[in-house]
C-alpha cells in the first residue's frame, strides 16, 4: 500500500510541476507620458484669453484661468508669463497660423496659451426612499429629496507657437464636482476643479511618468 | 523501513528537481533573460537580449512585443509603434499584444479620458 502510494506520488508531482506554465508576465512599469513639445524651445508663455461659453455668475473666468495657470506655467516650466488678451471672435482663429504669427512677428521663443472655457452650474435632485430593513428598525423610513449643486469646468486648451502659428498641443478637459450646499460659490468651485485639470495638462507637457501595466511575452 | 525511507528521499529530491525545473515559467533563452532583466529594471540589457532574438528569429512575436514595451519605457514612441505593429502583423489575435498596443495609444493621446480616469470620475459623481 505504501509502495503504491509512493508510485502514485511520482506522476502527481510530475504533473503539478510541469503542467501549464505562463505564456506572459504582467509588469507594472513607470512609463513617461508623451510630450508633443520641446520645452527648451520656449521661454515665454502668453495668455491671450479664452473664448468663454456659458459662465457662472460671480466669476471672471478669463482672469481666474490666466492667474491660476499662469502661475503654474511659471512655477513648473520657469517661463516668463504675460497676459496679453486678444480679440477672439470664433474658434476658427485657433487654427489660423497667420493670425498668431502676426501678433508678435519675429518672436521665436514664445508660446500662446489660449482656447475655450466654460464653467456651468446645475442643480440635481433625487428622491430618497430608504427601504425598510429586514430587522426591526427603531428609526422611521427616510423619505425626501436630496439636492446637489453640480459645477463643471470645461477647458479646451491650445498651445500655439509664436513663430509659425503651429498648434503644439490641443487638449480637451472636463472636470465635475457635486456640492451639498445650494449656495456653493462659482469661484470656490473653480479652485476645486482647476487643480485636477492642471495635473492632467502638465502630465504630457512635462512627460511625467505614470505606472502602467504591460504584458511581456515569455514564448 | 530503510528501503522505504531511501525511496521516499529519492522521490522528494526528484520532486524538488521537477518543481524548480518545470513549475516556474522558463526563463531560459534570450527572451526569458530579457524578461528577467526588465523585471529588475535593467532595460538596456533587456533591449539587447530581445534585439539579439530578432537578429536570429525576426518572426518572434514575443521579442517584438517586449521590445516595444522597453521602447515605451524609454520614451521612444516611434520605435515602440513599429515593434507593436510588427508583433500584431505576425500574430493579429494575440490578446496581450493588443492590450499593450491599446494602452500605448491611450498614452499618446491623453486628451481622451482613459477608461480608468472616466470610471474614477463617474464614481466621484
Amino acid at each position: 500500500m505504501r509502495r503504491n502510494s509512493a508510485l502514485l506520488l511520482f506522476p502527481l508531482i510530475l504533473l503539478a510541476a510541469c503542467g501549464g506554465g505562463e505564456a506572459y508576465r504582467r509588469l507594472r512599469v513607470e512609463i513617461p507620458s508623451y510630450s508633443p513639445l520641446n520645452l527648451e524651445e520656449f521661454e515665454k508663455a502668453v495668455f491671450s484669453g479664452f473664448l468663454i461659453g456659458k459662465e457662472s455668475a460671480g466669476i471672471d473666468l478669463n482672469k481666474e484661468i490666466s492667474e491660476y495657470f499662469g502661475a503654474e506655467f511659471k512655477r513648473k516650466l520657469q517661463y516668463q508669463v504675460v497676459v496679453q488678451p486678444v480679440a477672439l471672435e470664433s474658434e476658427e482663429l485657433f487654427r489660423n497660423p497667420d493670425f498668431w504669427k502676426s501678433l508678435a512677428p519675429g518672436s521665436d521663443r514664445l508660446l500662446y496659451v489660449t482656447g475655450k472655457a466654460e464653467l456651468t452650474q446645475e442643480m440635481r435632485k433625487a428622491v430618497i426612499d430608504k427601504a425598510k430593513a429586514d430587522i426591526e428598525d427603531p428609526f422611521e423610513r427616510q423619505k425626501g429629496i436630496a439636492q446637489r449643486t453640480l459645477f463643471s469646468l470645461s477647458l479646451h486648451i491650445y498651445l500655439i507657437r509664436g513663430d509659425n502659428g503651429e498648434i503644439v498641443l490641443d487638449r480637451d478637459f472636463k472636470e465635475t464636482k457635486a456640492y451639498i450646499s445650494p449656495k456653493q460659490r462659482a469661484d470656490f468651485a473653480f479652485y476645486d476643479l482647476a487643480p485636477r485639470i492642471r495635473t492632467k495638462l502638465f502630465r504630457p507637457i512635462l512627460s511625467e511618468e505614470r505606472i502602467q501595466e504591460r504584458y511581456l511575452l515569455l514564448k | 523501513m530503510t528501503k522505504t525511507l531511501a525511496a521516499a528521499i529519492a522521490l522528494a529530491f526528484l520532486g524538488m528537481f521537477l518543481v524548480f525545473g518545470c513549475a516556474r515559467p522558463r526563463l531560459t533563452g534570450q527572451v526569458g533573460f530579457g524578461v528577467w532583466a526588465a523585471n529588475n529594471e535593467l532595460w538596456e540589457e533587456a533591449i539587447f537580449r530581445w534585439k539579439k532574438v530578432l537578429s536570429q528569429d525576426p518572426q518572434s512575436v514575443a521579442a517584438h512585443n517586449n521590445l516595444a514595451v522597453a521602447y515605451e519605457k524609454k520614451g521612444l514612441w516611434e520605435e515602440a509603434r513599429k515593434e507593436y505593429e510588427a508583433a500584431l502583423k505576425l500574430d493579429p489575435e494575440n490578446s496581450w499584444v493588443k492590450r499593450n498596443f491599446k494602452s500605448f495609444q491611450e498614452n499618446l493621446d491623453p486628451g481622451k479620458p482613459s477608461r480608468k480616469d472616466k470610471a474614477a470620475q463617474d464614481e466621484k459623481e
